[in-house]
Parts: C-alpha cells; sequence; structure tokens
C-alpha cells in the first residue's frame, strides 16, 4: 500500500504541470474554444510530442505501457488548466477499446496511428440514447456480404479533427458491432453542437456509408466488451479531467478570497468563506483518491467497472458543488465571463455529463455492489 | 501507487482475525457497550495481546514494541476498530499518549510509565477540555501553581472520557498566567488517586458511561511528573492531538455495518439487495463509496506518514471526511431501516440489535472530539490554503 506517486509518476505529473501552465494559458484556453473546431494543431502536436498518446498503450505499438493511472496524472493537469483534448477520446477510449477487440492489421494500425498523432474518435450517442452505454440502433445492413450503414450519431468529440470515428452499431440479429469508419469516406457529413464546455462535439450523419469487412473490429459480446472497457477507461480519466476543473476552482477561488476585501477584511479570514473553501479541499483530495484506485485496477486488469461507476456518481455530484460554490464564494464576478471561474464551471457541467450521469453510474454500481454484497467471501472496500 | 497492503500485513491480519474470533465473548458488542462486563474484558484482552506482542507492536523496540511497520499498524487499527475496539481506553496509550511520553517525556517518566502501557496494564485519561474551553484549548483555565515542592492544581476538566477507572491523566494546565496564552501552558502526568481529585459521571445519548467531568482541588502534582518543558506544552498538545486524529480508522467500522445492513435489507428479498427499490440500492452505494474515499484518505496520510513527507492539513482532511462519513452512513442505515430505525438495542424488533442507532449516536459526537471540525477547517483555509486568520 502506497498512495504516494513513483518516481516516474512525479516526473510526468512535473511535465505535465510545466506544459500546462506555459502554454496552455487562459487567453490561449479562450483562442481555442472559440475556433472553428475547437481545437490546436499545435497544442495537440506538443502533446504527441511528449509521448502522451502513448502512456496506456503496449510498447509493441510504439507506446510506453505505463497505463490509465499515468494518463489520469495529465488528465488532472489539463483539466486545471482548462485544457481539453482529444486525449481522453483518442488516447484514451479509442486506444483501449481498439486493444480489447480481436487483433487485425486495421486495428493494429489504428492504433499505432493514435500513438504517432492521428485522432481516432468514437460515436456512440444516439439523439434517442440516454448516453455512450446506451445500446445502440443504427442498424448495420448487409447484403451480399458487404455491408452499409445509415443513421445519425450525436456528441461526437472532435470529429472534425479526427482521422477515423468508431461507430458502434446494431446488426441484423440485434447484437452489438462495432465499425471504424474513415471521416474522409463518402456519405460522413458533420456539424458542431452548440455546447458548454468547451470541447467541440459533433452531430456526424451517416449516409449509405460503405463498411469494408475487414473495418467490422468486433461483433456481439466482444464488441460490448470492447467498449465496456473503452468507457470504463475513458470514464476514469473524464473523472481525472474533473479532478483538475476542481483544483482549478480551488485555486481561483483561494486566491480571489485572500485579496478581495470586504469590511476591511479578505473574505478568506471569515469562516463562512474559509470553511467551504476547505471543503473543497477535502472534496477535490477524495475524488482524486477515489479515481486513482480505480485507475490501478484496470491497470491491474482487476475491474468490473464497479469503482468506476460508484466514483463518476460521487464525483459528478462533487464537482458540480465546487463550481457551483465556487461562484458562491468569489459573488458577482465570477459569473462575468472575462473571468476565468466561468471556464471551469462550464467545463465542469459537461464532465458531469460525458461519460456517464450520476443516475446512470449509480444503477451500473448498485447492479455491481449487489453482486459483491451477495457474496460470501467479499470483505473488501473495492 | 499501490493499493494492496503488503503480504506480510494481510497475513498478519488473517492471524489477528483468528485471534479476536477465538477471544471475542458471544455479548460482545463494542466498548461503550453499558454492561459491567465489557472492563474486565478489554483489560484481558490486552494482556493477551500484550503477551503475543500485538499491542504495541507500533512502538520503538526500545519501548517495548516491535517497530512494526506502517502497514502491519494499519491492519492492527482496522481489526480492532471493525470488532468493536476490544483494546477498550488503551487504544489512547498505543496511539497517541504513549508517543507524547517518547517524544517528551524524561527518561525515569519513559520507565516507568510506557511499560505498563506495553504489558497492557495503564489506564489513562486526557485532561483537556474545560468547560469554557473546547475548541479553544489555548484558553484552559485550570492552574498548577510551583508551590516549591509540587506543582498544586486547581481546576476543572469535562468530557473526559475513562475517567472513572484511569489510573494517570495526561493534564493541560496553566503554569505561566501572565504570559501570551499558548505560552503559559504546560502538560502533566496526574495520578488519578491523588487526593483533591473528583470524578463526576455526565449521563449522555451515548450512555452512563462514556464522558465524565474531572474536578481538580489543590491536588499535588510532584515536579517529576511534568511532562516537557515548563510552559512549553502547547507543541506538544498539537504533537499529540494530530497522532490523535490520525489514528482514527473509522472505515472498517462503518464498512462491517454496512454489509450487515445490506445483508438484513435483504432477508426477505431472496437476493443480496433490496432489488424493488433503486433509490436504496443507490443509497448503499453513496455510502460506500463514501466509506472507500474515507479509507483512502486515511491511507494518505499513512502513505505520507511513511515516505516522510508529512502534510499538516492530512489528518485534519481525513478527521473531517470519516467523522462526516460516519454520521452519512448512520443516517442511511436509519433511513433504510424505515420505521423499525427507532427501536433500541434491547427491544426485540430492534433491528441489527439496534445497529444502526448505536452507529449514528456514537458519530454524532465524534465532529466534536479530538478538535471539532470547525477548528479542522480552519487548519485547512490556513495551512492548506494558505487563506488569512
Amino acid at each position: 500500500m502506497n498512495l504516494l506517486f513513483d518516481d516516474v509518476q512525479k516526473m510526468i505529473q512535473q511535465g505535465a504541470n510545466r506544459f500546462a501552465t506555459s502554454e496552455l494559458v487562459p487567453e490561449r484556453i479562450r483562442e481555442i474554444e472559440a475556433s472553428p473546431d475547437g481545437f490546436s494543431n499545435e497544442v495537440w502536436n506538443a502533446i504527441v510530442d511528449m509521448g502522451w498518446t502513448g502512456i496506456a498503450v503496449p510498447e509493441s505499438f510504439g507506446g510506453s505501457a505505463r497505463g490509465v493511472a499515468d494518463l489520469c496524472i495529465i488528465a488532472e493537469e489539463l483539466g486545471a488548466a482548462a485544457a481539453v483534448t482529444p486525449l481522453i477520446v483518442s488516447a484514451g477510449l479509442a486506444a483501449s477499446l481498439l486493444q480489447k477487440v480481436p487483433a487485425t492489421a486495421v486495428t493494429t494500425a489504428l492504433i499505432k496511428d493514435i500513438v504517432d498523432g492521428s485522432i481516432v474518435t468514437a460515436a456512440l450517442v444516439e439523439p434517442t440514447g440516454r448516453s455512450e452505454r446506451t445500446f445502440p440502433a443504427i442498424p448495420l445492413l448487409e447484403i451480399d456480404g458487404a455491408y452499409s450503414m445509415s443513421g445519425m450519431k450525436i456528441l461526437v468529440p472532435y470529429a472534425a479533427s479526427a482521422k477515423e470515428i468508431l461507430v458502434n452499431v446494431k446488426m441484423a440479429d440485434g447484437a452489438m458491432a462495432l465499425v471504424a469508419v474513415s471521416t474522409a469516406g463518402e456519405g460522413v457529413v458533420m456539424s458542431r453542437h452548440k455546447s458548454v464546455g468547451g470541447e467541440p462535439l459533433y452531430e456526424v450523419r451517416f449516409d449509405s456509408v460503405k463498411i469494408p469487412v475487414e473495418r467490422v473490429i468486433a461483433q456481439g459480446v466482444a464488441a460490448e466488451t470492447a467498449l465496456d472497457a473503452g468507457l470504463n477507461f475513458a470514464t476514469t480519466l473524464k473523472i481525472a479531467e474533473a479532478v483538475g476543473l476542481c483544483e482549478g476552482v480551488v485555486r481561483l477561488t483561494a486566491e480571489y478570497a485572500k485579496i478581495r476585501k470586504q469590511f476591511g477584511t479578505a473574505i478568506g479570514a471569515y469562516q463562512a468563506v474559509a470553511h467551504p473553501c476547505a471543503d473543497m479541499r477535502i472534496q477535490a483530495d477524495a475524488c482524486r483518491l477515489l479515481n486513482f484506485e480505480s485507475a490501478w485496477l484496470l491497470d491491474q486488469s482487476r475491474s468490473d467497472g464497479y469503482t468506476v461507476a460508484s466514483t463518476k456518481a460521487y464525483v459528478n455530484e462533487v464537482a458540480a458543488k465546487i463550481g457551483n460554490d465556487g461562484l458562491r464564494l468569489h459573488g458577482a464576478i465570477g459569473y462575468s465571463n472575462e473571468y476565468d471561474l466561468q471556464l471551469y464551471m462550464r467545463r465542469i457541467r459537461s464532465a458531469c455529463a460525458s461519460y456517464g450521469d450520476s443516475g446512470e453510474e449509480l444503477e451500473r454500481a448498485a447492479a455491481a455492489l449487489s453482486e459483491r454484497f451477495g457474496s460470501p467471501d467479499y470483505d473488501g472496500f473495492v | 501507487m499501490d493499493f494492496d497492503f503488503p503480504a506480510d500485513a494481510e497475513a498478519f491480519r488473517s492471524e489477528l482475525r483468528e485471534f479476536l474470533a477465538e477471544e471475542l465473548p458471544d455479548w460482545w458488542t463494542n466498548m461503550f457497550a453499558n454492561d459491567e462486563r465489557v472492563f474486565p474484558f478489554c483489560k484481558s484482552f490486552c494482556q493477551k495481546l500484550a503477551q503475543r506482542g500485538w499491542l504495541t507492536m507500533a512502538w520503538p523496540k526500545e519501548f517495548g514494541g516491535s517497530d512494526a511497520d506502517t502497514w502491519t499498524q494499519m491492519v492492527v487499527r482496522e481489526e480492532m476498530m471493525a470488532a468493536g475496539e476490544p483494546r477498550g481506553s488503551q487504544y489512547m496509550n498505543l496511539n497517541y499518549i504513549g508517543p507524547t511520553l517518547m517524544m517528551a517525556g524524561s527518561d525515569e517518566q519513559k520507565k516507568e510509565f510506557l511499560g505498563p502501557m506495553a504489558r497492557g496494564e495503564a489506564y489513562w485519561c486526557q485532561g483537556f477540555s474545560e468547560p469554557d474551553s473546547g475548541s479553544d484549548l489555548a484558553s484552559a483555565k485550570t492552574t498548577a501553581v510551583d508551590d516549591g515542592e509540587n506543582f498544586i492544581v486547581n481546576g476543572q476538566k469535562i468530557w473526559t472520557s475513562y475517567a472513572t477507572f484511569a489510573d494517570h491523566c495526561l493534564l493541560v494546565a496553566r503554569t505561566d498566567p501572565d504570559a501570551p496564552r499558548h505560552k503559559g501552558l504546560s502538560l502533566f502526568i496526574v495520578d488519578m488517586n491523588t487526593p483533591g481529585i473528583t470524578v463526576r459521571p455526565i449521563d449522555s445519548m451515548g450512555g452512563p458511561v462514556e464522558f465524565n467531568e474531572v474536578f481538580f482541588d489543590n491536588v499535588a502534582v510532584p515536579h517529576n511528573r511534568l511532562l516537557g518543558t515548563l510552559n512549553k506544552g502547547w507543541q506538544l498538545i498539537m504533537a499529540s492531538l494530530s497522532l490523535e486524529r490520525g489514528a482514527f480508522a473509522g472505515h472498517v467500522r462503518m464498512q462491517s455495518s454496512l454489509r450487515e445492513l445490506s445483508a438484513y435489507l435483504s432477508e426477505d428479498e431472496g437476493g443480496a439487495f433490496p432489488q424493488h427499490n433503486i433509490a436504496d440500492r443507490a443509497e448503499l452505494v453513496k455510502v460506500q463509496t463514501r466509506i472507500r474515499a474515507s479509507r483512502l484518505l486515511c491511507y494518505r496520510l499513512i502513505s505520507n506518514q511513511a515516505g516522510g513527507e508529512l502534510n499538516p492539513i492530512d489528518p485534519a482532511v481525513a478527521k473531517i471526511y470519516a467523522t462526516e462519513t460516519a454520521i452519512y452512513a448512520s443516517e442511511a442505515a436509519l433511513k433504510l431501516l424505515g420505521a423499525q430505525g427507532q427501536l433500541l438495542a434491547g427491544d426485540p424488533f430492534a433491528p441489527l440489535g439496534g445497529l444502526a442507532y448505536r452507529n449514528w449516536v456514537h458519530s454524532v459526537p465524534m465532529v466534536v472530539a479530538a478538535g471539532s471540525n470547525e477548528i479542522q477547517r480552519n487548519i485547512i483555509a490556513q495551512h492548506g490554503l494558505g487563506l488569512p486568520r
């Protein structure tokens, strides 16, 4: 048992912190968000050069095989700078999903591409679906051994910057399949949503898109298992980002409470301000530790998703409260778009909604906890 | 990072569990039970632990310990807490009174007092709080005046657990009334049999045996019972309280209660949970997640300690989170038990023998004990976030 970072993790953290605080300053973050694709090639290339896209990928694909816990360290530092990047969907969700499906030339090439900096995104949510985990309705049609698909997915991150999109679809027998679709292919049309969080999200239409057979990368249970693994991975990274966003709020609020004077006193000296600040500190720490335990279990291949789901539900609540309290403690200045707090508050809203809202995650966790308590052997905490 | 206990610590845990299963009598629930068998049982239990070298295994060898590593110490705390603390009040000796003596005691004091603690024969109480000095401990009014031969102690302490049977009291008293508040306090080791000491139990919601008032009326304390340096008690008091807070392993008790609750709730369901009610099941997840966080905050403190990077706000963070989670967990249990939740131990219909109520009644004062959570929040705000006083 040791909850401290090892030396490599400390180095990763320092590097990520240095990059975030020097390159990802608030003006830059605003610029990127306001750009048409919500994406900066320059920032992304720097991220790729630092090797972050390969941190959780085995060496055989060009990665450094460190794991999701280490990627969480980076996601948190980026979150603390209110920076959103394709790291979570591409190096997280897509890369881990692709490692779980049966290995083929297509999947191997995609994983290597991700490490090299190509963005692979995932189209999972449908207009009638609650979340990324809702079973897909888009049919995968098979005619004379050739596949094609038509339909719409929404909330697809970084679709305009992505090379490939992983899509979950429904086969004729009702089972799920995962397909890899090139964004350059005929019949793929996208437009950017109006959304709260800074991460560019797209509506993507597939219009009789032809899917070569080798691009159906998993079917049935294999598809569901791989998607579940990818989502657990991505959820863990999204939580880490949320923890970073919370840290950003804590930092801004504590700084402001030191300099803002009312009734002749810095407001941080009033316990009505100081104590909620202390609560933010406590809760952000709790969230971080919960999530690192999840990440560690994932890296040890010992997770059934229970800690991921229960942590997401908890962090959703905590992050929303930290954001709201940040505004309350700032006063009206926190509501202004000129001040940075809004960057964090809006991204927190998005992080809470992505990869599992509280209700859905609690249901998922309750089913897993129910099994644990039903087993006479269970006497642990995870 | 590593979220598993070392294998040898887990092996020791199994050994300890076997020992507990053999030693704990059927009637045993916890150390605060209002049952005259509790005190004699705890006493003999501690002596058995001591014989096996398990009582003070966390202590250095020179003081009768075995320098056990931090995670083995954690195993002891957890298993004792899970079993309702069968060491009784002696946990205080091990966790912070003994270590405070090691930090500041004279050789003679260490020899006289640490030995009996290590053998499981010593009972102590903590004389800190006063009627007008709770959170504001530095305002303590109890005085100790040097008459040339002894310190003569006068004053009153309150909320003193275990004072009815304690042999000694770790006492805070004012020794320089003219110095600034923090600079006029000293710590003393007071023999509870000294003439002039009166103990009056305070009947409380937790039962008749949990708290006491202690009156000091011209109590003579010999010079050699001053602990540490005269008028320099404050830092020692803070160090002592920090050790006390950091040693709380409430998560195991909460988790075992949660397990009992879920088993109880599922009895008439034939499944593991009340399947019909997603809100109830979600509530159990919320409780369990908080218990898990409480455990991890405790482990982070220990990890930092072991790594020599003790963060001064860690004990405050862990203490607030654990004690407030204990209330959350017991509230949730009472809610899930419905109308029957109000039945107390001894009533034939009381669910789980009144466990949920017992957990609640012992959880509510924990946010006040060992430094109120408001004071802990001040510590975090000032030392963790750099906010002004």
